[in-house]
């Protein structure tokens, strides 16, 4: 049963059209990504279904209920911003306890329920302190447990993580599925970070100048890429130009590579197909190979070494091999390269020029 | 000829091996703040421990001893014995009581009998004296009737060998010494205590109605309660440069005894109320004025905090399920409350020590601030009114210190994006009430500026109101009135002293600022404390101050600066500077201070680079630093009205005279004058920095990097 429904859901600035006709279920105890450079409108996507911004057009529903005619405080949202947005004045057990107050909850029944939601975001031992004594991480996890304790039908969570140094993220990121996942509540984050959405996430939905342009599952999502902006922003991509045979085939120019086409794939002029670099194989020869290349350079990145091959007929592919099997290659620059590409690893697209433009 | 100076051998600006001049340059600075500042803020609290009284005995008897010691070997007895002789017999008897008192004998009669009696009492004293202890009388008794009746003529006979304390002292028998006399008069006088009462009751009633209509305009203005927010902000600030008492004498034009809503219109045409006995004079006009007025300082500090709240909260709060009604109360206002406890403080403070309004609309409600005023004015009581003073500001620093006390358990800060609004709305009715308050409030402000234009061109308020310009007119015969202080003199008199101080100011500021920020020398902390003094110390103390010390600088009345436009320039310079000093530290800390250690490292001293590179860059902050100054120059009251002379009045205290004599016509041109002078020299200002940014000489400074 889908829990969250957008429906056309339409918001102009002045002239600036920040959500367009933006439609989006999500299942219950579903965890959701939205994920897209800064104003392409997902931070105004979420605030319309908090609440604390109201759509021009389009309708909002939780558990089949319209919301969108509600103020925020009577829709049961729970909401975790990105300046954590703690009550400073009140401790940690305040702040937990703050919409369990407004519900004038049973004090036996509060104390018991932060105690949970304390020991849940693992912060049982430091509830007496006030905010500012707090870490940031240590912020954060108080303000997802003040989300959840009134326990509402939906968690929104608004680009969390991205006032954190790196390696507390990597931590968190674990740390909110794991939270989420332990309470079940249906969930929709916002982030900018296309790494943080794909490991976290059941689905993720990636949003361009105020449109959802792809959603699917992580996996597929990065594998399969249905255009170019997809493909270039969640990760690297070769983008090669492709046309179709005529017969039913697509012909990959410059790899002369022939991919069957695919099935629902629209009709257009030109086509592009996605590579990612770790999905480009070098080799010195042999059989299946789809193309031969000159070395230009190789990057050592520690784990991975970039490649850059200049291949005849297109201009360059960017390859990612892992630094222990490119050591036993031996191929310097300048040296002849052979080029693999297995058909399934690549995404086929129309193409509509560079960003979609 | 860049390459015959020597390289900087650091980096860093301000390094004392390099930094000479910066240095000795922040010493001269420092010097030259704390004599216009600490100085004579420390004068008042010196002078409120000033008593003058009667020498006790002991110290008479060795003053006089050491007088006579003065007159030469060979007249000395003589002369003594001269005094003794043609002392009276009543004067001979206070010797003798003063004679007993000082070889440590009661005296053995009542000294208030009348003195025939007395005189009898005292010879019989004598005679009962026992032998031993009539020796040690017999030396005391001249010394005593000289010291106690002749010590005018000694101290004329020996006028020449004295200096002239020392002749004042032996003259007057009096001294000064240091003591709480004038702290207790406060408690024990009932005048005083009455007044006290007043001021408390005053300053009470103008929190509870100033603080509330202020937080409400900045409710409304920050959350869009409102419409024209911004229109609304900048009306609510308006107040902030108008000269002293207008609200004052506005309300009497408006609701006084012959005013046009109580008299003209309750009273003559509606018939509702006797204007006679039903107007605004006494506490409540005071409380009307002080609202008017007080609010836009207050409206800055609220302004100010609500600006700064995260709206995240908020959204937080209605997130969790809390109405609007919630929000407000358990995060709104606490996130306002030290907001709203500095403002309390603020407006207690303005209405404390606010003399000009109590004194211009209060009639029969004395206030202490009132009575610091007519010490100073009437009586040049200095020490009252000094001891006064601090009596004043007492309540509000233990006020302030006890609600920081109270707020320092509770210190936070808030993290994240500050100042971002939320786009929750606010409800309807309380829109409504909102913008009710607001717009009665600035209704009631326009309506008392139309009064002061309308009563400028007035004849004579509440009974001729016929066209004129006499008011503004030198040669114009107001009925009765004597002073030559008609016509706009006065008006010109300000406007050159702000515009001498103005320039003065903003530069000094801006110095001060580098200083602080670059420089830095070691006592940069209470160069920054003591410039900020005059923000926080109510304008009274300053004049009181500035009125003590400079009176005889040091001892040496050679150098007085009283009754000169000197003082007057230095009073209005040093209290307002701390603006233009803020200003300029916000300004450089924003900027790199790379940009500096560059031209450092490209050759340019301290002073080059001050000159060519800082001030450049600062343009906008002189430029506030000085209007600052120059406004309040021509507006503020309380500390210039001590220290006018007879040649170097001003129109602020003109304007305070006339309203107190009800002269409204004079006070409302010079108050249209000086509203039309400070509009004119926003108004260019405005203009020349527009014209500056389409130049793009403005330029925004780049960020830091972070």
């Amino acid at each position: 049963m889908a829990d969250l429904v957008l429906d056309t859901v339409t918001k102009r600035f002045g002239p600036t059209t920040a959500l367009d006709a933006v439609s989006i279920a999500v299942r219950s105890g579903e965890f959701v990504s939205l994920v897209g450079a800064s104003g392409c409108g997902k931070t105004t996507l979420l605030r319309i279904v908090a609440g604390f911004t109201r759509a021009d057009r389009g309708t909002v529903s939780v558990a089949g209920v319209r919301v969108d005619t509600l103020p925020p405080h009577r829709r049961e949202i729970g909401f975790v911003f990105q300046s954590y947005a703690l009550f400073p004045t009140k401790t940690v057990a305040q702040n937990i306890a703050f919409g369990l107050h407004l519900k004038r909850a049973p004090k036996r029944e509060i104390a018991a329920r932060v105690a949970e939601l304390a020991a849940l975001v693992r912060l049982d031992d430091i509830t007496g302190r006030y905010p500012h004594q707090l870490s940031g991480g240590q912020q954060q996890r108080v303000a997802l447990a003040r989300a959840l304790a009134p326990g509402p039908k939906l968690l929104l969570l608004d680009e969390p993580l991205s006032a954190l140094d790196a390696r507390i993220r990597a931590h968190l990121r674990t740390e909110i599925r794991r939270i989420v996942e332990q309470t079940g509540v249906t969930a929709v984050y916002v982030t900018h970070d296309q790494e943080e959405a794909l490991s976290i996430s059941d689905r993720v939905a990636v949003m361009d100048r105020g449109r959802i342009v792809q959603e699917d599952d992580p996996v597929s999502l990065y594998r399969k890429p249905q255009s170019r902006f997809v493909a270039e922003f969640l990760g690297e991509s070769n983008i090669l130009p492709a046309r179709s045979d005529g017969n039913g085939a697509l012909i990959v120019d410059g790899l002369g590579a022939r991919l069957p086409r695919p099935a629902g794939l629209p009709v257009a002029e030109v086509y592009a197909v996605s590579v990612r670099p770790e999905s480009v194989v070098l080799g010195n020869g042999g059989a299946g190979a789809l193309a031969q290349g000159r070395l230009v350079s190789a990057d050592f990145l520690g784990a991975a070494v970039r490649l850059r091959v200049a291949v005849d007929g297109i201009a360059e592919l960017t390859a990612l091999c892992p630094s222990v099997h490119w050591a036993k290659s031996g191929v310097g620059a300048g040296g002849p390269v052979s080029v693999h590409v297995a058909p399934e690893d690549m995404a086929v697209f129309p193409d509509t020029g560079a960003a979609g433009a | 000829m860049w390459h015959r100076k020597t390289w900087p051998c650091s980096r860093t600006p301000g390094l004392p091996v390099r930094d000479l001049a910066g240095h000795a340059i922040a010493v001269a600075v420092t010097a030259l703040v704390l004599l216009f500042i600490a100085v004579p803020l420390g004068a008042v609290l010196l002078e409120s421990f000033h008593v003058a009284g009667p020498l006790p005995l002991e110290g008479l008897k060795r003053i006089t001893v050491e007088a006579i010691a003065l007159i030469p070997e060979e007249e000395r007895d003589e002369a003594v014995q001269r005094w003794v002789d043609s002392a009276d017999d009543r004067q001979w008897m206070d010797g003798v009581a003063a004679a007993l008192e000082l070889i440590g004998e009661e005296v053995p009669w009542n000294r208030a009998a009348n003195y025939d009696d007395q005189i009898a009492a005292a010879r019989d004293a004598v005679s009962a004296l026992p032998p031993d202890r009539r020796a040690a009388f017999d030396a005391e008794l001249p010394i005593a009737v000289i010291m106690l009746h002749k010590r005018i003529p000694l101290a004329f006979a020996v006028r020449d060998r004295l200096d002239e304390d020392q002749f004042a002292t032996l003259r007057t028998g009096a001294e000064e010494r240091l003591a709480l006399d004038h702290y207790r008069a406060f408690l024990e006088e009932p005048r005083l205590q009455n007044a006290a009462k007043n001021s408390l009751m005053l300053a009470g009633l103008a929190c509870l109605l100033v603080v509330p209509v202020a937080f409400l305009l900045a409710y409304g203005v920050n959350r869009a309660a409102v419409p024209f927010a911004t229109t609304v902000r900048f009306a609510a600030l308006v107040p902030l440069v108008s000269p002293p008492v207008i609200m004052a004498f506005a309300a009497i034009l408006l609701f006084g005894r012959q005013g046009v809503i109580t008299n003209d219109l309750l009273d003559h045409a509606l018939g509702l109320i006797d204007a006679d006995t039903d107007n605004l004079y006494g506490i409540g006009g005071v409380v009307l004025a002080q609202l008017l007025s007080f609010t836009p300082p207050a409206f800055i500090i609220l302004d100010n905090a609500l600006a700064r709240q995260d709206g995240r909260l908020e959204e937080a709060a209605a997130s969790q399920g809390a109405g609007p009604w919630a929000v407000f109360r358990r995060v709104t206002l606490p996130m306002a409350a030290p907001g709203l406890v500095r403002a309390v403080i603020l407006v207690f403070i303005l209405s404390m020590t606010d003399f000009g309004n109590p004194l211009v609309i209060g009639r029969d409600f004395p206030v202490v601030a009132g009575i610091v005023y007519d010490e100073m004015i009437g009586f040049s009581n200095t020490p009252l009114s000094a001891a006064l003073c601090i009596w004043l500001i007492l309540p509000a620093i233990v006020a302030y210190l006890v609600l920081e006390a109270a707020m320092g358990r509770k210190r936070y800060t808030s993290a994240g994006d500050t100042g971002v609004a939320t786009e929750l709305p606010v409800p309807r009715p309380a829109r409504l009430g909102i913008a009710s308050v607001t717009y009665l409030y600035l209704g009631l402000v326009s309506l008392v500026y139309l009064t002061v234009v309308v009563g400028s061109v007035t004849r004579v308020w509440g009974q001729d109101f016929s066209l004129t310009f006499d008011h503004f007119r030198e040669t114009s015969s107001v009925y009765g009135y004597v002073a030559s202080e008609q016509g706009l003199s006065s008006v010109w008199q300000s406007i050159r002293i702000a515009a001498m101080a103005a320039p003065l100011g903003g530069i000094l500021a801006l110095i001060i600022a580098y200083i602080i920020e670059r420089v830095r020398p070691p006592g940069r902390n209470l160069l920054n404390f003591v410039v900020l003094l005059p923000a926080v110390l109510p304008g009274v103390i300053f004049g009181v101050g500035y009125l003590v010390f400079f009176n005889a600088p040091l001892g040496m009345p050679e150098l007085a600066l009283t009754g000169t436009s000197a003082i007057l320039v230095a009073n209005i310079l040093f209290g307002n500077m701390f603006v233009g000093v803020l200003a300029g530290r916000a300004l450089l800390q924003r900027y790199d201070a790379s940009i500096e250690e560059a031209a450092a490292s490209l050759g340019a001293s301290t002073v080059e680079r001050f000159v060519r590179v800082t001030m450049p860059m600062m343009r906008h902050a002189i430029l506030l630093g000085a209007l600052y100054v120059f406004i309040d120059g021509l507006t503020t009251l309380s500390a210039v009205v001590f220290l006018v002379g007879p040649e170097h009045d001003l129109a602020s205290v003109a304007i305070f005279d006339h309203a107190s004599n009800a002269y409204y016509g004079l006070a409302c041109a010079k108050s249209v004058a000086i509203l039309a002078t400070v509009a004119l020299v926003m108004g260019a200002m405005g203009l020349s920095e527009r014209i500056a940014r389409a130049r793009g000489r403005v330029l925004a400074p780049a960020r830091r990097p972070a």
